[in-house]
């Protein structure tokens, strides 16, 4: 042991002695290699298809920068359902463990902190920088396919607009386009102009050559200054669809001017910020002062990027200004920006389990992404109906009196529901003749079954499936035991 | 030419061994040569590719032919060719119906029936098992015989709401399911409609559906097929439904759980009636019956089989917990029955182009241009009132779907260019019943703009006189012969 601890003590005089080089090299610049690491992460997900069961764990690698207050920032998905945060510092032989200080899975940024006051021996905190210039050069640096050393890319700066961050997914918000080289381990790690940190590496384009994203210092912000009050909240929606006008008979139907842009309002989601503002057929001509064009862009440094970047730079519980027109006159309104209200959730949702419900052998759940996303190639092979509901149960106003849209997964087929073991999939529609509009109804209804029998009748189908209540309880029993279920319920 | 002679003296001493009352089969089997143009419902003002192929029939008495409608489907010349001889002889469809997927052809020359003999059809004991031999005109001068072996008869659907008796036989032909007659024993059977060169599965339209078909034209104007349109599950056994529905214990039967008016019978069966019998005959729990010959059909057998559009249909159906007496006529199929029409083959696509924004109407062709995996990869809205088509059918007859396929850009349609897959719910605040009604809503416009507006609540304003002006000019841009079509010709 005391061996050991002296070999150790050996490597870190010689971390030393190279730094001292590096540092007298590059000229007062401090060097990102002593702000980068690696990030190894062990993490495991809940089993949508079997909600009690959680899926093998799996271990993955990543990048990360300290930046200060001794905290190092990285991609969300670097350590998202993590049961496990270990940390790597190049030339330190120990491994440190980490936790998460804060995530914000929508713009794919997480906070660690690492209790271990060694670790941040021989490191130095990096600034963030602003918004690089086009065709500027950038350093990434990181550790692409693990490695045990720093990997050091160079490109420039490719393009800067708003993009999807695939993590969560259906989240558009600004990105920065670079051709330095990104690749799986990169996750991370901090892309670096100046010295300071310009943007987090965090995806690439598939089956492209040489396009990688960074997150940009201006989310990088937000995220940072969302978790000042100890909690984060995410970023806010304005709360509407809307649609570029930029065809000139439109304008003019609406009555516009030739003067006057803007995007048109398509539909306002109901129990979001904009709800009761905005109206259907408005045209927000602009955002706290700053004017829309008609594809829906804004003057942005020397380029043009999409308006959502003007809610996009807010935090949830501000306040927003829009001049909108409407009925062919201007108006000034005002509201308060909530986040994305949802009740077919379109996101990915992480740290979070299935709820569930188990009655006879019926798995109970709520139609979800996580869920859908189940099948493989989920977007083409998820039962169709389901898509259809979760793309448009907003705009189409599907099931408008629903909190949530519970449905059958499947049937565990047991002795109690021979006849209805194939049903899988289905919607629930009302349970012993109660509406269902949650989780929560449903264990309620089954609690009241009507003349020995429990009906649960499901969408698109006329007749209920039927399971006789008195042969409930022992089937329970019976199921749990033969399925290996710790639970029969999580409804929280 | 010496060679084929020979080749054909072979062949009718290899025929001449078969029992003496059946003619050779290059009597009775003859060679199609089909020439078919689809129309395309991605670009629905011009049609698609130009397809030629060999497929068979085989001759039945009145010098008329039968062949599969699927596989003379969108023909645009039908040649008949017989016992490998050169000779093409123009054909002439007398009948195509494709809700029982055959076709009646007839040849003006009757010197090509010079030496055919009709086929006979098989009839009497039960087939199940039976080894059957199917014959195929190759290279149009080689009359191939496979054999088959029958493996199962059943009741399929080309349109639901028309059932029609299917034999499936195991196979081992790689081309084929076009048409070519099956025998058994030297009797007709069936015509091939398909096969599946994965299972080895050759599908077989079975002869009593032909018999149906020749009877229906001899009582002159043919009627086609009755129209029974529900929805229907199967008891099977579960005690839970059983009990709760009031079935006794020997009762069986399906259970009904959409019944659109338009459907025969509709006026009369409701949601959650059980079907216990019809025409005397009992249905067992899983919807099946007992047909003899060809062992348990399912019950649309008992409607479609032997029965024609006026005949009567009476069903022992339990409702209430009650056992009722019901009857009703068998309607015929109607002309438009379905919002979205569930069969596109020979229908040109109704469409209406204005402003270069492509309207037309939804059908089962334009949902298969999303190419063969249609079903996962068309556009979710589309494929959801595919799959609830039969609970919108009684929005009326003459409704349909009106779809924005894409917008042909131009500078009348700028800021529209990528609208497409949309479902059009109104026109300047009118909901457009099709694309005849869509266009006279645009034409009696008024306004200055005429107003589009589609589910998803995405809108398109057009200035009227632009695209009225600018119309030529897309067109002859775009090489498109005529801005509308509603007819199915």
């Amino acid at each position: 042991m005391k061996q050991r601890t002296k070999i150790a003590a050996g490597v870190c005089i010689l971390i030393l002695c190279l730094v001292i080089s590096a540092v007298s090299k590059e000229a007062g610049k401090p060097d990102i290699r002593l702000s980068t690491v690696k990030i190894i992460r062990t993490f495991i997900a809940p089993d949508y298809n079997l909600p009690w069961k959680m899926k093998d764990p799996q271990s993955s690698m990543g990048s990360g920068s300290i930046i200060k207050g001794g905290r190092i920032l990285t991609n969300a998905h670097v350590v998202a359902d993590s049961t496990y945060i270990q940390i790597k510092k190049e030339d330190d032989p120990e491994i440190y463990d980490a936790q998460i200080e804060y995530i914000g899975h929508d713009c794919d940024l997480a906070l660690l902190k690492v209790k271990d006051r060694r670790f941040y021996a021989n490191t130095a905190a990096i600034d963030l920088g602003g918004i690089p210039e086009l065709r500027s050069k950038v350093t990434t640096y990181g550790y692409p396919v693990g490695g045990s050393r720093i990997s050091i890319t160079e490109g420039v700066i490719s393009r800067i607009e708003i993009g999807e961050y695939t993590h969560m997914g259906n989240v558009s918000f600004l990105m920065i386009q670079t051709d330095a080289a990104i690749n799986p381990g990169n996750s991370g790690g901090p892309v670096v102009q100046n010295g300071r940190i310009v943007g987090v590496a965090f995806q690439a384009s598939a089956n492209t050559n040489n396009i990688g994203f960074m997150v940009p210092v201006p989310i990088i912000r937000h995220f940072l200054e969302d978790v000042k009050n100890g909690r984060y909240d995410g970023f806010p929606s304005l709360g509407a669809f809307t649609d570029t006008l930029e065809n000139i008979s439109y304008r003019r139907y609406l009555g516009m001017k030739d003067d006057q842009s803007g995007v048109l309002v398509s539909f306002v989601i109901p129990g979001s910020g904009a709800d009761a503002h905005l109206k259907e057929s408005d045209v927000i001509l602009s955002i706290d002062g700053v004017p829309i064009a008609n594809d829906g862009s804004i003057q942005f440094g020397n380029g043009r990027i999409f308006y959502s970047y003007l809610i996009d730079i807010k935090q949830v519980g501000e306040t927003v200004s829009l001049t909108v027109f409407r009925n062919k006159a201007r108006r000034d309104i005002k509201f308060i920006l909530k986040p994305v209200p949802f009740r077919v959730s379109w996101f990915n949702e992480y740290e979070t389990l299935p709820r569930y419900y188990i009655f006879g052998g019926i798995i109970f759940q709520v139609l979800s992404r996580n869920y859908l996303t189940t099948w493989d190639k989920w977007w083409y092979n998820a039962d169709r109906r389901l898509l259809y509901y979760y793309s448009y149960y907003l705009t189409d106003v599907i099931f408008p009196e629903r909190k949530e849209f519970v449905l059958i997964n499947r049937v565990l087929p047991d002795e109690a529901n021979t006849y209805i073991s194939d049903v899988h999939d289905k919607i629930v529609d009302t349970v012993n003749g109660v509406k269902i509009t949650s989780l929560d109804d449903v264990v309620a209804a089954l609690a009241r079954p009507a003349g020995g029998f429990h009906l649960i009748h499901i969408d698109g189908t006329s007749y209920p499936l039927i399971l006789k209540a008195s042969q409930i309880n022992e089937a329970n029993i019976r199921i749990k035991q033969k399925y290996d279920i710790p639970s029969l319920a999580r409804l929280k | 030419m010496k060679k084929l002679s020979i080749y054909i003296c072979v062949l009718l001493a290899l025929f001449a061994s078969l029992p003496a009352a059946a003619a050779p089969m290059e009597e009775q089997v003859v060679n199609i040569i089909v020439t078919s143009q689809k129309y395309d419902y991605s670009s629905p003002w011009q049609k698609g590719e130009i397809t030629r192929a060999n497929i068979t029939g085989c001759v039945i008495d009145g010098n008329r032919i039968v062949t599969s409608a699927y596989a003379i489907t969108d023909n645009v010349l039908i040649e008949v060719l017989k016992k490998g001889e050169p000779r093409k002889y123009s054909a002439r469809l007398l009948i195509r119906d494709y809700h029982c997927g055959l076709a009646v052809l007839t040849v003006p020359d009757a010197e090509f029936f010079n030496g055919l003999k009709p086929v006979e059809f098989s009839e009497g004991a039960r087939l199940f098992g039976e080894t059957a031999r199917v014959y195929k005109w190759d290279a149009m001068t080689n009359l191939k015989e496979y054999s088959a072996e029958l493996n199962k008869s059943s009741i399929r659907f080309y349109e639901p709401g028309c059932g029609v008796l299917m034999h499936q036989f195991s196979t081992v032909m790689n081309e084929g399911g076009n048409g070519e007659p099956v025998f058994i024993n030297g009797k007709l059977v069936g015509i091939t409609t398909g096969l599946s060169s994965e299972t080895k599965t050759l599908y077989a339209l079975a002869s009593d559906m032909i018999r149906r078909m020749l009877k229906d034209l001899s009582s002159g104007a043919y009627e086609g097929m009755p129209f029974f349109w529900i929805n229907s599950v199967d008891i099977q056994n579960d005690v839970n439904l059983r009990e709760y529905f009031g079935m006794g214990s020997g009762d069986s039967g399906v259970m009904a759980t959409d019944v659109p008016s338009i459907s025969s019978g509709g006026d009369v069966l409701k949601k959650n009636d059980i079907i216990l019998s019809i025409n005397g005959t009992p249905i067992d729990d899983n919807g099946m019956y007992d047909s003899g010959r060809y062992g348990k059909l399912y019950y649309y057998g008992l409607i479609h089989l032997d029965k024609f559009v006026g005949d009567e249909i009476r069903m022992k159906i339990l409702r209430d917990k009650k056992k009722i007496d019901v009857q009703f006529k068998l309607k015929p199929i109607p002309d438009n029955c379905c919002v979205i029409p569930l069969i596109s083959n020979d229908r040109q696509p109704r469409y209406y182009i204005f402003g270069g924004l492509v309207l037309q109407e939804l059908t089962i062709g334009y949902l298969e241009s999303f190419g063969p995996e249609w079903k996962k990869k068309g556009e979710k809205r589309m494929l959801y009132y595919y799959d609830t088509v039969k609970s919108m059918a009684d929005e009326g007859a003459d409704k349909k779907i009106v779809i924005l396929n894409k917008v042909l850009p131009d500078p009348v349609n700028k800021g529209y260019q990528y609208y497409g897959n949309l479902v059009l719910k109104k026109v300047n605040g009118t909901a457009a019943r099709d694309i005849a009604h869509l266009k006279k809503l645009v034409d009696d416009s008024q306004g200055r703009f005429v107003m589009f507006e589609f589910a998803g609540n995405s809108s398109i304003v057009l200035d009227k006189r632009s695209a009225l002006t600018g119309e030529k000019e897309l067109l002859k841009k775009y090489n498109i012969s005529s801005p509308y079509n509603d007819s199915d010709e």
